[in-house]
């Protein structure tokens, strides 16, 4: 089975993405403190405050600059006629097989930071959940969904002409 | 052909009469809390408009809500505000619940429940619930199937008078076909056998309440009859504490397990199952009444349930896996989807196979787990044993010892059963999943109905060779998914071959 590799922009994406989220932590914290340090019960317990705030700021620090790319590492997808195989997680590695067959439909989507980096994301969706693969190129994109679209009709009149 | 047809006008009475009542609760604790003088004009206002908005409201929805069927779509229109008209084609319908609720049992109608297996709404299931008079019920109900076989047979292709006439005559001698009775001896021995746990907690809730009553009832002397109740306690407990406690626990249990066992005789009043050709009907209820229809081709598995108790006397419970039946939201998640609540182990597989003739459990075929999963389960122990441990030997408290002692045998306890029952079996059509360490479940699971199978390990894990097996399945809320832990990486990678593409 050879796996596919997403393209490398994503993890700039990534960074990016979470660099946002940590910016956006700053903030809100900045404006938690300058909120509530009027309040004189803030003094007794203000090192909870920066403990919390320490834990957080430290998580979102790994979550930006060393978590990426050894996502990156881990993501894989492989497709052919049968089955998607999607293998991902960075604690948790997690391999799901989605059959062909008991695809719906598939979409496509990019946020604006995806759009920048020419950037889309697969969502292949079964009766109960959708699948993601993420940072695909537009074209990449658009050829598995095509590609996935004849599987699944091919799929679909061979066994019509299994149960006849 | 149906319908147009709106609710029985009792549901509106019920409704408004609901809603009158809520309304007026809340006026009235809106009254309690003011004193008479601040009560102005313009709050009478208010109540007089609160008083009139609601069945205002109902005698809209009411008007506005109708059921019609016609060649083989079930129109369903509602809303009068923003009005929606959803059109269901016959053959998605999965199940049709008819029930009796106490309140409707005074006016003699039914609530009627349409369930479909569109991902249409958020829940995952198109609910249609209408209130009709016994008749209406059964009309629609023949209606719909009559309707359903039709379209059937369109399907099937052009058959001539005599086959028609031949199959009709073959389908009414499969209807009504009983499963096996429960006499009501075993529907006791089902109350008594359950998991009295959530009872137990039911109980204390109850008799705490209870013991508040009849504190506010004696009110002159609350403190005496505290003192009263609290000293002949510590009089049974002081003679000996071990079996003072013991003694009340297991008095409470065994009133429990009577009152379980009258509750479930009621529950399951007069349980009936027909197999007809392509319907199961369930029937059963005293004071709340159930009646489902459900299509046999859209049952995707089966649950076969065993609390710590029917494990010790070998019995079981079967529960359906199907769109439609049981908890299809959240807010009914409690809401079960019973087929067979009492059987045998040795006629498990007979009462499976009638549902489905693949449905079969043969224990023989279980995977054992890795001896080494047991290592995955351990350091959470040894991280508990470590803290407790390590922290009553250093204060020298002995509940605490105790709690340390029992925070290693339990966990170790459940880990050696969780790992003697848990495995997976996949044949050509059925996966059947072994899951539970006290409490035993097995679930047959077609494989056609099986959307992907996800495979998630630890380094760890990996290293191990094993993983958990998450089975992304078609289920009552569309979104269903089973766990099982700690399975062998070659037994997952043989299952991904089986399943079907």
């Amino acid at each position: 089975m050879e796996f596919q590799k997403l393209d490398k922009r994503i993890v700039s994406a990534w960074r990016i993405t979470r660099g946002i989220l940590l910016a956006s932590l700053l903030v809100g914290f900045a404006g938690i403190y300058i909120w509530i340090r009027r309040f004189e019960f803030f003094h007794d317990f203000s090192y909870l405050y920066y403990g919390a705030v320490c834990l957080v700021l430290v998580l979102a620090t790994l979550n930006l600059l060393v978590y990426p790319p050894l996502e990156y590492i881990q993501w894989k997808y492989y497709i052919d006629e049968e089955k998607v195989v999607i293998k991902e997680g960075l604690f948790w590695l997690k391999t799901t097989v989605v059959p062909v067959i008991r695809i719906q439909h598939l979409s496509t989507e990019c946020g604006p930071v995806n759009r920048k980096m020419g950037l889309v994301k697969l969502r292949i969706h079964t009766t109960s959940v959708p699948f993601t693969i993420n940072g695909l190129t537009e074209e990449v994109a658009e050829q598995i969904a095509a590609s996935l679209n004849i599987k699944l009709y091919a799929r679909i009149e061979a066994n019509e002409l299994e149960e006849q | 052909m149906f319908g147009p047809k709106r609710n029985s006008a009792a549901d509106l009475c019920i409704s408004i009469l609901k809603s009158v009542g809520s309304v007026t609760c809340l006026i009235l604790v809106y009254i309690l809390f003011l004193e008479q003088d601040d009560i102005t004009l313009l709050d009478m206002g208010w109540i007089l408009l609160f008083l009139l908005a609601a069945p205002i409201q109902n005698v809209l929805t009411y008007y506005f809500c109708s059921l019609e069927v016609t060649e083989n779509i079930l129109v369903y229109r509602s809303g009068w505000i923003m009005k929606s008209v959803e059109k269901i084609p016959l053959e998605k319908i999965t199940t049709i619940d008819v029930s009796q609720k106490l309140l409707y049992r005074i006016f003699n109608v039914y609530q009627l429940r349409i369930d479909t297996s569109s991902s249409e709404s958020k829940m995952g299931t198109m609910d249609v619930t209408m209130v009709y008079k016994a008749e209406v019920v059964e009309e629609l109900r023949k209606c719909i199937y009559k309707n359903k076989e039709e379209t059937n047979l369109q399907i099937e292709g052009q058959l001539d008078g005599k086959q028609l006439i031949e199959k009709k005559k073959t389908s009414n001698e499969q209807e009504e076909k009983t499963f096996r009775k429960i006499s009501f001896l075993q529907f006791f021995c089902l109350g008594l056998l359950e998991n009295k746990i959530k009872t137990f907690l039911k109980a204390l809730v109850f008799l705490n309440a209870i013991y508040g009553v009849i504190v506010v009832v004696f009110s002159e002397t609350p403190d005496k009859f505290l003192e009263l109740t609290v000293t002949k306690i510590e009089g049974v407990l002081a003679k000996n504490l071990l079996i003072g406690s013991v003694g009340m626990i297991a008095i409470l249990m065994i009133v429990l397990a009577i009152i379980s066992g009258v509750a479930t005789v009621i529950k399951y009043y007069n349980f009936n199952i027909q197999d007809h050709k392509d319907k199961i009907v369930i029937q059963y209820g005293l004071l709340n009444k159930k009646n489902y229809s459900l299509a046999r081709n859209k049952i995707s598995g089966v649950v076969c349930k065993q609390s710590l108790m029917m494990r010790l006397f070998s019995y079981y419970r079967i529960d359906l896996l199907m769109i439609g039946y049981g908890a299809t939201t959240e807010k009914n998640a409690s809401e079960e989807a019973v087929l067979f609540p009492f059987v045998h182990e040795k006629y498990l597989n007979e009462v499976l196979q009638e549902i489905d003739t693949d449905f079969q459990i043969n224990k023989k075929t279980i995977n054992p787990q890795k001896k080494g999963a047991y290592l995955t389960y351990g350091y959470i122990s040894i991280v508990i044993v470590l803290v407790v441990g390590l922290g009553s030997l250093f204060l020298s408290i002995m509940p605490l010892v105790l709690g340390g002692i029992g925070a290693f045998v339990l966990p170790l306890i459940y880990i050696i059963c969780y790992q003697r029952t848990c495995g997976v079996h996949m044949s050509q059509s059925i996966m059947t999943l072994y899951e539970g360490a006290l409490e035993r479940k097995i679930k047959l699971l077609k494989v056609d109905h099986i959307d992907s199978l996800g495979f998630v390990s630890t380094r760890l894990k990996k290293r191990l060779g094993i993983g958990n097996l998450v089975v992304m399945h078609v289920g009552p809320m569309l979104q269903f998914v089973i766990k099982i832990e700690n399975i062998k990486t070659q037994d997952y990678e043989a299952l991904t071959l089986k399943l079907k593409y």
